[in-house]
């Protein structure tokens, strides 16, 4: 598709640039409450462009539910409650002008647990172009084709594209929703936890796509696995009861981390 | 565990109560000696129903069921009192493994019958008569009585009328069509029309006969049905009982009926020893009762003036209207 | 440490040897043996059918062939004809018809139910839709005679007896089945799922048309087999309202006699002995069948489906399919632009819109149907209620009726069957639970034990008579009524109580037997305690549904006794059944005392289920575990 090549050419221009006005999120004095609970306290914090941002810190902490703030997925809970905002391309995205389906079409998503559809890996890719108004076949046949080789997985499952998803493995099952998400053609990738539930080899491979996604998106990732965010990112916040302690550049914030909390998480003194 | 002490006791308590309730209820098993159970033909059920709510000298079950349950509930020992619409027959002592031979005419057996090993005499009492009643829509001018031979043309396929003016007699009669609503196969008041008015098997009114629809055939198992249709149908006729007909006398018309080259009869109560449709009803039980026993006492009360002051109210004739001499008979041979 | 030696006086060399704790072993088979009952009691009705079908396939009048192909039914009358098609026709435009009704408004009522009603909607319309599920069938049976079948005759020129006015009122039965288990197979797609569809921008409604729906089909196709055996199995409406001459035919506004209703006919003693009561056991063996195959197939279904795997459909469909949407799709591209987004999304909010509206009404259609059956109900019993109607026997006297002895008839039947049926079950499941290794054996057990809940009423009322009553000489009385709803009730009380065991952490079982108790000691004192509540739930509703059954004890219930039964070989009246004499009464009068008598059923059941509700609310309250 030509407006895709263009949009990425534009990416590609804006590359060498460190900071990019318009297309980094900054979050701003976020709040997030769930019913009485106080999950997220006033964090503000810029996450750049075709970076790798990873959230990391204690379970509990809130870096998943920074994640979902982003693309609105908050608004699903129902007693949940966001305050302050987050800015991106110019809009507010916690505002009423927002529209959740259109945002999260732009922001992309991946879960923790793989989570196909009970579809076959065709239809769990051309999902969401359909949804979008997709429907011309050959389109779709080369949406699904980019979204697979991109996603790292289309030479595991070129031959058998009708196979039920359930019945690919864990890790080729995660690469398949992150190719979900790709099919989209969202501008940001946010990931939380997406190597939780692999082994070691699944893990590595996500990983190395992550590197290459980063050429085309901005990527925020939450992860558990320490060495998983040192090995990645470009920048790392580390949280801590709803708060945010510490953000900077990974390897600033893993080897000279400036506050005391930090220093004992990423030292795996407490946990 | 979060239970506290004195809820589980209460639970227990209240199962504990019921279940000593239930079982204490039990204990008293009921073999009391001032208790009938009466059972069979849903045609006498109303009257049974009656006799049971009027007589205080015991506590009298009534259920339907059909007059062969009923009958056949008597042989086994399960009822005392049987209700039954016809007479007892062979096939009735043969389900139950007796001998049919001992069975007479008129429904009574020559002697008692082994059943399961105990002896049992079934003895017939007649203790109301039954009418059915031909009835057309109040605007038919046409006909106000019939004979067997235009009932049997009318009801059956055998050299059928179709219309009104069809019927042998009728030739003044519209040219429309006969349309007739009428108890189904089912009922037991079918059975007993097309066995008085002679209706071959092959060719009375059913779902296997007109195939072709000829007739205009309507049967159904409600009275209600059947009522409705005929007052909102100038052209029509039906039959059912005469304790229907009785609560109804304004909506419909009611024919009087001949037998062959005899004189055509109204259906009223004074005239049913003559009428032809009408059928004797029974109560059968085991033996004769003793006298004194709440059976035998039971009986009397059927029989007596008081009894059957009620019959017609359920709109049945009385025994003593139709033939006084076997009320009079009966009562004898009770001990009255 | 002194009884420690006392004990084991004889093997001192061996402290540990098994002791012989001839009480465990003795409650051990107990329970082992409540549970084989069902076994024993499906052996019979299945032994009962099979013995009354063959006697009557052999029989003179009986023929296989014309049974299965001859397309008449007429059971009486000189030249008996025995083709069940009729019936089998009949059966199938109510029952099949119900479920086609019921089918997409449950499905639709449970959408809204698990996807767009909040919390509060929720709280409010389940329980509503259980009492739906909890009004007898007598009592819908006389809305559909009296209500439901006018506006046919009158709009549309059915006859007085009609199917389609059965069909409306038994799919207002399925459809409860249809949204409970719809709404658990919905509501149990993980979140997940859920989430990864909105992710990746698409609306509630679209995800759970494209994601939620297919993934919880396995449960909903297994909802509508359970209705469509439901309202197969369903014999009161099709009775009363349906009619009761065999017909031939596939339109709803004809009269028909479904299988149930010919049963219901022999029950009532309209159908002269011989061949057509042996005919009954074919029926019945028929509708067996069909009710067993029906559930068997939403279990095979569900298990098959089980991880929502597609299906798939044939090659040839798929290429069709395939070039038909290119072609279309295409035009349709060229239409749509980007720019069109805007536009394109109005209209998906607009489809979500709709869906929820449709959904919606769905959802309060069935709510407005049950108000309006109770305010119908009220409003034409009501002028019948006084204190004479309480405390007096069932005269022939309309203004002098009443329901005394009625009343207490069911009372004392329902007693007597919590007597046999909760010790029975609750013990069932015990061993099925606590105490049966999980063999071929009990796995067996378990299947039996549901399978008996699926047995038509009708069938069940049949076998019980034919058994209790004709073989065992029990007599139509108190005894053998109960034991027959004792046998119905037994399935829900079973599966009640084993979800109420399970419910008890096995860390309790776990803490008592590491202390020494024996496995008894330990239902007895650590778990039956904790799953108390949960089982009087379970036999409270259970036996709340027994006391409205009216089929089952149609073969069995007096039409007049002026008092209440004294002992338990007595014979009774009880309230469903007087509801359909009375319904079927000639004088109007009689029947505004059938609405009576439904309003004072309805309030019994209410309060039963009331009971039931609060106390699994109390402990929900309550537990911590």
């Amino acid at each position: 598709m030509s407006a895709t090549a263009a949009k990425r050419e534009i990416k590609t221009l804006e590359k060498g640039k460190k900071e990019t006005t318009e297309e980094t999120i900054s979050i701003k004095n976020l709040d997030v409450y769930y019913g009485d609970n106080h999950a997220i306290k006033d964090v503000s914090l810029d996450i750049s462009p075709y970076k790798i941002t990873a959230f990391i810190g204690p379970s509990g902490c809130g870096k998943s539910t920074i994640l979902r703030a982003i693309n609105r997925m908050n608004d699903e809970i129902s007693n949940c409650r966001m305050e302050g905002d987050i800015h991106w391309r110019g809009h507010k995205l916690l505002s009423d002008e927002v529209d959740p389906v259109i945002l999260r079409e732009k922001i992309g998503m991946v879960f923790q647990k793989p989570n196909p559809f009970p579809k076959s890996i065709y239809d769990n890719i051309a999902y969401g172009p359909k949804i979008h108004g997709v429907k011309d076949k050959d389109e779709l046949d080369d949406i699904v084709e980019k979204s697979l080789k991109d996603a790292a997985l289309w030479d595991e499952v070129k031959d058998r594209l009708e196979k039920n998803a359930l019945d690919l493995s864990g890790g080729q099952q995660q690469r398949l929703c992150i190719a979900r998400a790709l099919a989209i053609e969202p501008e940001v990738i946010l990931l939380d936890e997406p190597c939780s539930a692999l082994d070691p080899i699944a893990t590595s491979k996500i990983e190395d796509l992550l590197e290459e996604l980063k050429e085309d998106y901005t990527v925020v990732i939450v992860t558990h696995n320490m060495q998983q965010a040192a090995r990645i990112s470009d920048y790392t916040a580390y949280m801590y009861l709803g708060e945010l302690i510490e953000f900077g550049e990974t390897e600033q914030i893993f080897e000279n981390p400036q506050k005391e909390n930090t220093e004992k998480y990423i030292t795996g003194r407490f946990g | 565990m979060r239970m506290r002490w004195n809820k589980k006791l209460t639970v227990v308590a209240v199962f504990g109560l019921l279940i000593a309730g239930t079982l204490v209820m039990s204990g008293c098993t009921g073999s009391d000696d001032n208790q009938l159970n009466q059972t069979g033909s849903s045609t006498v059920l109303p009257l049974a129903k009656a006799w049971a709510e009027e007589y205080d000298g015991a506590q009298i079950s009534v259920s339907g069921g059909g007059s062969s349950h009923g009958i056949s509930a008597l042989l086994k020992g399960e009822a005392d009192l049987a209700d039954a619409s016809r007479q007892l027959k062979p096939e009735d002592i043969e389900k139950v493994g007796g001998d049919p031979s001992k069975v007479t005419d008129n429904g009574t057996v020559t002697g008692p019958i082994k059943v399961n090993g105990r002896e049992v005499e079934p003895t017939k009492w007649v203790v109301a008569h039954d009418v059915l009643t031909v009835v057309v829509n109040n605007q038919n001018d046409w006909v106000d009585e019939l004979n067997y031979t235009q009932l049997y043309h009318i009801f059956t396929t055998d050299d059928t009328s179709i219309y009104w003016d069809d019927v042998s007699g009728l030739d003044d009669a519209p040219h429309k069509k006969i349309r007739i609503y009428a108890p189904d196969e089912a009922s037991g008041t079918y059975d007993y029309f097309f066995e008085s008015i002679g209706g071959l098997d092959n060719s009375r009114l059913g779902h296997d006969v007109d195939k072709d629809g000829k007739k205009d055939y309507h049967p159904s198992a409600d009275d209600n049905v059947i009522l409705d249709a005929i007052k909102n149908n100038e052209y029509a006729i039906g039959y059912f009982g005469y304790a229907y007909y009785k609560q109804n006398t304004e909506k419909v018309n009611a024919l009087s009926i001949a037998e062959e080259d005899e004189e055509a009869v109204p259906p009223t109560t004074e005239n049913v020893a003559d009428y032809p449709l009408s059928r004797p009803l029974h109560i059968y039980t085991d033996g004769v009762p003793e006298e004194g026993s709440t059976i035998n006492d039971y009986l009397r009360y059927v029989l007596s003036e008081e009894g059957q002051s009620i019959v017609p109210g359920v709109g049945y004739i009385k025994v003593g209207d139709v033939s006084p001499g076997l009320l009079q008979h009966q009562l004898d041979r009770l001990g009255g | 440490m002194v009884s420690l030696k006392s004990s084991s006086q004889k093997d001192d060399e061996n402290p540990f040897q098994k002791g012989r704790n001839i009480k465990e072993k003795l409650i051990r088979s107990v329970l082992f043996i409540f549970a084989s009952l069902a076994v024993i009691v499906s052996a019979l009705i299945i032994f009962t059918l099979l013995e009354g079908s063959f006697n009557f396939f052999l029989g003179p009048e009986g023929s296989m062939l014309e049974f299965f192909f001859g397309t008449n039914w007429m059971p009486s009358g000189g030249d008996p004809s025995f083709g069940v098609l009729p019936l089998l026709m009949a059966t199938l435009v109510v029952g099949g018809g119900a479920t086609l009704i019921a089918t997409p408004i449950g499905l639709a009522a449970s959408i809204y139910l698990a996807e767009f009603a909040g919390d509060k909607v929720r709280n409010i319309v389940k329980p509503l839709i259980e009492m739906l599920a909890g009004i007898p069938s007598i009592a819908l049976a006389y809305f559909a005679l009296f209500t439901i079948s006018p506006l046919f005759r009158v709009h549309f020129g059915a006859s007085y007896f009609n199917m389609a006015s059965a069909m409306i009122v038994i799919s207002i039965m399925v459809i409860p089945i249809i949204v409970s288990i719809s709404d658990d197979a919905i509501t149990a797609v993980s979140s997940e799922l859920e989430d990864g569809s909105l992710a990746l921008g698409t609306t509630r409604w679209e995800t759970t048309k494209n994601v939620i729906v297919p993934s919880a089909s396995s449960g909903i196709i297994g909802s509508v087999l359970l209705g469509l055996a439901r309202a197969v199995g369903e014999t009161m409406v099709a009775t009363l309202v349906a009619g009761s001459v065999a017909n031939l035919t596939f339109s709803p506004l004809e009269e028909g006699q479904t299988m149930t209703a010919y049963m219901a006919q022999v029950a009532k003693g309209d159908i002269p002995p011989g061949a057509a009561i042996q005919a009954a056991f074919a029926v019945g063996l028929l509708l067996f069948i069909i009710t067993y195959l029906i559930r068997l197939g939403g279990e095979l279904i569900t298990e098959h489906f089980t991880g929502g795997k597609e299906k798939k459909s044939h090659p040839f469909v798929r290429r069709a399919k395939e070039r038909l949407e290119r072609g279309w799709w295409r035009v349709k591209s060229i239409l749509s632009t980007e720019r069109d987004k805007v536009a394109a999304l109005k209209n998906r909010y607009r489809k979500q819109k709709m869906g929820k509206v449709i959904t919606f009404l769905c959802m309060i259609g069935p709510l407005l149907f049950l108000s309006y059956f109770i305010f119908n109900i009220l409003r034409k019993g009501l002028p019948g209620m006084s204190i004479t109607f309480l405390t007096s026997y069932p005269s022939r006297f309309p203004d002098k009726a009443g329901i005394f002895p009625v009343i207490m008839g069911s009372i004392y039947l329902i007693s007597l069957t919590m007597v046999i049926a909760v010790p029975i079950g609750v013990g069932a499941a015990i061993y099925l639970k606590e105490f049966a290794p999980d063999k071929f054996y009990s796995r067996f057990l378990r299947r039996i034990i549901h399978n008996l809940a699926g047995v038509p009423s009708i069938v069940f009322g049949f076998i019980g008579y034919i058994i209790l009553v004709e073989m065992f000489s029990v007599g139509g009385n108190l005894l053998s009524g109960s034991i027959i709803l004792a046998f119905m009730a037994l399935p829900i009380i079973e599966v009640s109580t084993e979800e109420a065991l399970e419910s008890v952490p096995d860390s309790f079982r776990d803490a008592a037997r590491g202390l020494g108790a024996t496995k008894w000691e330990t239902v007895k004192n650590n778990v039956l305690p904790n799953a108390l509540p949960g089982i009087m739930t379970g036999s409270i509703l259970s036996l709340s549904r027994a006391l409205g059954e009216t089929a089952p004890i149609l073969f069995i219930t007096t039409m007049f006794a002026k008092n209440p039964p004294g002992g338990i070989f007595d014979q009774f009246m009880a309230m469903p059944t007087m509801i359909f004499y009375w319904t079927t009464h000639m004088k109007e009068e009689f029947q505004v005392l059938a609405a009576t008598t439904i309003i004072v059923l309805l309030a019994i059941l209410l309060t039963m289920n009331g009971i039931a509700i609060y106390i699994r609310y109390r402990t929900q309250k309550r537990r911590r575990w």
